[in-house]
């Protein structure tokens, strides 16, 4: 809301500096956003809360600033010679008016003058106008928006000659029904939607905009000014099917004052008669619904306890009364305050809203600042604080493997999702589309991490960026049934390219592959202590399995691995990790092999179950272990998952552990066969292990592999 | 005796001080003080010498002994100098290690952990919901009744009538009303969704919701504990300021503005020339939202305040781009 400090000075009588006005409105909760000056009047830019519906006109704001300093009303309210004309319909008035709708429309003053001549309007006007942020248009009109800024009560003005009947009827829109309101747009109307009638048809749709076919022209003769109080809620719904917003609805969807729709009419009566000759005017009020008397009870201890202050009662009832609510004469003796609430205001209603006010114009600064006197929370950790903390070292151990931590839009286009080919049952399919999205590549919520993150690698590599770590952990979303919440689900992906190691002196610059992302993976799991905690929550029953993919779209087939949590009987994904399939990174542009994994994060939380999860201390070993190697050729298919699976099913006494330290394949290996030289530890708990003991539980070890796996031994 | 002392004494300090490393300086070692070493055949002689000269010649000899055993320490010692010395030839320590590639937080991530911290410290818990919301919780059950303006306040991204994507974190202040009796202290963190987006709006950001209810909580309490939270994370000295405003769910309401951080008041382009930044929402919780969720409002008070973590990044890291944060340029994540 544009302000002139010219126009606001009519009605206070108050000369003060811009500057300091401007502060005080904003310390008073009429924030002003910009001071300009203009052809030698200063204008304020108000941000004015939908709350204060009464504050969007020059008179609102003169309230305001009689309140905060302390100026006595009445205001210097404009003059009209009409102000004691009696207000019931004149039988002289030629316009029948009619509100079928009295729910909606409370009141419905009109004004009839003839003879007017439409002309553009006096620079006093026009420039006024203009200087608030409205475009003069003629005489008339501009005469109804200049009352519109100055009372914040919206006038409409008919060309009386385009009213058949002559007649108004105040009523609903025919299904069907079709204006072509003032801004030249044909407008469909709808059952719900109020508007304004003649004998046949809409001229304008109540509150929000007129017709252009009774729009007043150089052509009229003769004008009715409509002045009307509508429902806020059905201006509003009314303003937003219609997608057209006016000075008029805006108001009136925050409530004006129904009191005061006679004395704008005047007052525009008053105006157009200053500029432009015409007939004397006739006025016709039709009211249905009386506005009722609005009485506010408030408590002083009640003020004080929420504030945090000491008023007494006497400064209470002045600093309401300098707003223009008055103590009532009502009273019950039962120590509460009972205040008249001023029509204008209607956004109070409750004691709350009357300490807000006290509040407002007492001062927030002048409220000290004090510590709570609070009881202390003996609050269990939160189901948030745990996946806080974990989160957070999740965060913590790939920033140390030295990933950034990246944050999408939760959105991105359909296309992302489907052109990844998920099987027709994978809940990711289950896309939540927006209503109403910004734009088609935000036009879903994701239902998964990659798309985004692809999007993030593809532009990291057009700012010539190459090596590319990226984490996220973010929600996916699955929809369900309309009208029900869809299924989020906590998940991280990460990606990775480029080379091992940063350019350095020291060695030669190597391309990354698939181990070093699944290093990165084995590296997580083990920090997280994944599997001591599953070990300790139920023993075999508890696992973490992995399985070679070649269905999981996204990846190459045989380059990914799935990894499976069982719980008890259930098994249930919790990742996959492999290297993004090139029809995929061709749909992004991106020319570079991208090695991705991806873990449902609220699965892995409840594997983590965090009391249950703590490791189990397990006795050091008092006695040194001894290591022996054997390279094996075995099928060249056989996979590490075999390997553990054979030494999970098979138990070798003093076996500590094994690790795989070379895979070779080439001559003197046969076809079809590798060499995988493993490096098995033996250890005992109560002995040092003598040379014979190792002897034969290792040759054991070596026969069973042999005969388990088809394999034999290249050189131990 | 005493002249094949002397024999060993010079042959000895010339084979230990001619030594051309370690091996050879063990070598002459052994040779003479070794146990079949030329001293020790001497020391196993000195029986058959007379009680008279016995005394004398195992003083002299222990003396040798004793050179013989310094000069070789001293020549060893040499040896590492002189191996020292050719090993740091040419050697630059100052050279770049080998060094992993480094990763950092989201500037995000770390100023969210540090509000909640702050907040943490005076005995707030975190509580999270939901991203998708029904209206209900997002805005009916807030004092946010349909067809009404202050929906205007919030541009909302739908899902369809009745579900849509949160528009601030309030919502959970209500779920977490609905289960927990009071006294309360929550703070929210979270992503929210409006319907914006140009340069200084995106449509989706983080917000940190808080929420105390107690017996006794007052607005000059409300003004407490964000005047701490707002010197302590930007800078002990800087000015508060509370003014009014409105929110639907807090009454009374207020914005809450810091002495700007980057001018220190004085007045510049990130503050708009008015020497203060608009940095909070608060409030005293609106009696209807208690009546919502069951709370007893005569009986408890409480209030309310909300925070954009963007905001509270920009003016931090002095970030003048809001789309930055969701571009994930590797140039961009590595600074913080």
């Amino acid at each position: 809301m544009r302000l002139s400090l010219s126009w606001l000075k009519e009605l206070t009588g108050l000369d003060i500096a811009s500057e300091k006005l401007a502060h005080d409105l904003t310390m008073a909760g009429l924030e002003v956003e910009g001071v300009e000056n203009l052809n030698g009047d200063t204008v304020l830019e108000l941000s004015i809360t939908p709350n204060r519906s009464d504050c969007l006109s020059v008179l609102g704001i003169a309230r305001e600033v009689a309140a905060i300093y302390g100026l006595d009303l009445p205001l210097n309210l404009p003059f009209s010679p009409y102000a004691e004309l009696p207000s019931e319909a004149d039988p002289s008035f030629s316009v029948s008016i009619l509100i079928e709708e009295p729910d909606l429309c409370h009141r419905y003053a009109g004004a009839v003058l003839r003879g007017v001549k439409v002309a553009p309007s006096p620079s006093w006007l026009s420039g006024r106008l203009e200087a608030v942020g409205i475009r003069p248009i003629n005489n008339i009109v501009d005469v109804t928006n200049y009352v519109c800024i100055e009372l914040g009560q919206p006038l409409h003005a008919f060309d009386l000659a385009m009213l058949r009947g002559p007649e108004i009827r105040v009523r609903t829109a025919r299904e069907g029904e079709k204006i072509t309101t003032l801004d030249g747009k044909d407008r469909l109307l709808s059952s719900e939607m109020l508007v304004i009638a003649d004998a046949l048809a809409p001229v304008a749709v109540a509150g929000v905009m007129g017709g252009s076919e009774s729009e007043v022209t150089v052509e009229t003769q003769d004008i009715l000014l409509e002045s009307a109080w509508f429902l806020p809620s059905s201006v509003r719904k009314t303003a937003k099917k219609l997608k057209l917003n006016s000075e008029a609805s805006h108001r009136f969807e925050r409530g004006v004052d129904e009191a005061n729709a006679l004395n704008a009419l005047k007052r525009a009566v008053t105006l157009i008669k200053d500029v432009v000759e015409c007939s004397d005017p006739v006025f016709s009020d039709v009211q249905f619904v009386s506005p009722e008397r609005k009485i506010v009870g408030l408590r002083p201890a009640r003020l004080n306890k929420i504030l945090g202050i000491s008023l007494g009662e006497t400064e209470i009832v002045e600093i309401l009364r300098r707003l223009g609510i008055k103590k009532s004469n009502f009273t019950k003796h039962d120590g509460v305050l009972y205040f008249d609430i001023p029509g204008y205001r209607a956004d109070i209603g409750q004691e709350h809203d009357l300490v807000e006010e006290v509040a407002r114009i007492y001062g927030f600064d002048h409220i000290v600042s004090t510590s709570p006197r609070a009881s202390i929370i003996a609050a269990h950790r939160t189901e948030a604080e745990h996946n806080t903390a974990f989160f957070s070292r999740i965060r913590q151990s790939l920033v140390g493997s030295g990933f950034s931590e990246a944050i999408s839009y939760s959105f991105c286009s359909k296309k992302d999702i489907t052109s990844l080919g998920f099987e027709e049952d994978d809940k990711r399919n289950r896309i939540l589309p927006l209503q109403n999205p910004i734009s088609d590549d935000l036009a879903v919520m994701r239902t998964t991490l990659l798309p985004n993150l692809l999007g993030a690698v593809k532009r990291n590599l057009a700012h010539s960026v190459t090596d590319i770590r990226l984490f996220e952990l973010g929600t996916v979303f699955f929809a369900n049934d309309s009208g029900k919440l869809p299924d989020e689900e906590k998940r991280l992906c990460v990606v990775w390219s480029g080379h091992r190691h940063p350019v350095s002196w020291t060695w030669k610059v190597e391309k990354g592959d698939y181990f070093d992302l699944k290093g990165t993976l084995d590296s997580l799991l083990a920090v997280l202590k994944i599997q001591q905690a599953m070990d300790r929550q139920g023993g075999t029953d508890v696992l973490l399995r992995r399985e070679l993919c070649w269905n999981e779209h996204g990846y190459i087939p045989g380059t990914a691995l799935n990894l499976l949590a069982c719980l008890k009987d259930e098994e249930k994904q919790l990742g996959t990790i492999g290297e993004i399939s090139p029809s995929v990174l061709n749909a992004w542009d991106i020319g570079v092999p991208v090695f991705a994994f991806d873990l449902n994060l609220d699965l892995l939380a409840s594997l983590r179950k965090w009391r249950s999860g703590t490791p189990c201390f397990k006795s050091l070993p008092r006695f040194p272990w001894i290591e022996r190697d054997v390279a094996f050729v075995v099928k060249d298919h056989l996979t590490s998952i075999e390997i553990d699976g054979f030494f999970s099913a098979n138990t070798f006494r003093f076996l500590e552990s094994y690790s795989i330290f070379d895979i070779y394949q080439g001559k003197p290996v046969p076809e079809g066969h590798k060499s995988l030289a493993i490096r098995f530890r033996y250890q005992a708990l109560d002995h040092t292990l003598e040379e014979e003991e190792i002897e034969q539980v290792h040759s054991e070890l070596v026969m069973a592999f042999i005969a388990g796996f088809n394999a034999s031994v290249r050189a131990c | 005796m005493f002249e094949m002392l002397e024999e060993i004494r010079a042959y000895g300090l010339t084979s230990i001080g001619s030594a051309d490393g370690l091996e050879a300086l063990e070598k002459a070692r052994v040779e003479l003080l070794g146990r079949k070493g030329r001293l020790t055949s001497l020391l196993k002689g000195l029986g058959q010498l007379t009680t008279e000269d016995r005394p004398k010649a195992g003083q002299a000899l222990n003396m040798l002994k004793q050179e013989l055993e310094a000069a070789c320490e001293n020549k060893k010692a040499e040896i590492a100098r002189q191996g020292i010395a050719v090993r740091i030839k040419g050697f630059d320590p100052s050279l770049p290690g080998r060094q992993m590639h480094s990763g950092a937080l989201h500037p995000i991530t770390q100023v969210l952990d540090e509000v909640c911290s702050i907040f943490g410290r005076m005995g707030f818990s975190i509580a999270t919901g939901p991203e998708v919301e029904l209206d209900f919780y997002n805005f009916e059950a807030l004092n946010i009744p349909a067809d009404h303006p202050v929906r205007d306040m919030q541009d909302t991204f739908y899902i369809d009538d009745k579900v849509l994507l949160r528009t601030h974190t309030s919502p959970i202040q209500v779920r977490t009303m609905e289960k927990t009796s009071p006294p309360l202290r929550i703070i929210a963190p979270g992503k929210v969704y409006r319907c914006d987006s140009d340069v200084t709006h995106t449509p989706m950001f983080h917000q940190v919701e808080g929420l105390m209810v107690d017996r006794d909580v007052s607005f000059s309490d409300l003004k407490g504990i964000l005047t701490f939270f707002l010197q302590e994370f930007f800078n002990a000295e800087a000015a508060v300021r509370f003014r009014p405003s409105f929110f639907p769910f807090t009454e009374p309401s207020a914005e809450v503005d810091i002495q700007c951080v980057i001018c220190r008041g004085v007045g510049c382009r990130v503050c708009s020339q008015t020497g203060w930044l608009e940095v909070l929402g608060a409030g005293m919780v609106h009696p209807e939202v208690f009546r919502h969720v069951g709370y007893d409002a005569e009986e408890f008070t409480g209030f309310a305040f909300g925070l954009g973590i963007e905001r509270f990044s920009m003016l931090r890291y002095g970030i003048d781009d809001i789309r930055l944060f969701y571009e994930n340029d590797l140039r961009f994540l590595r600074q913080f």
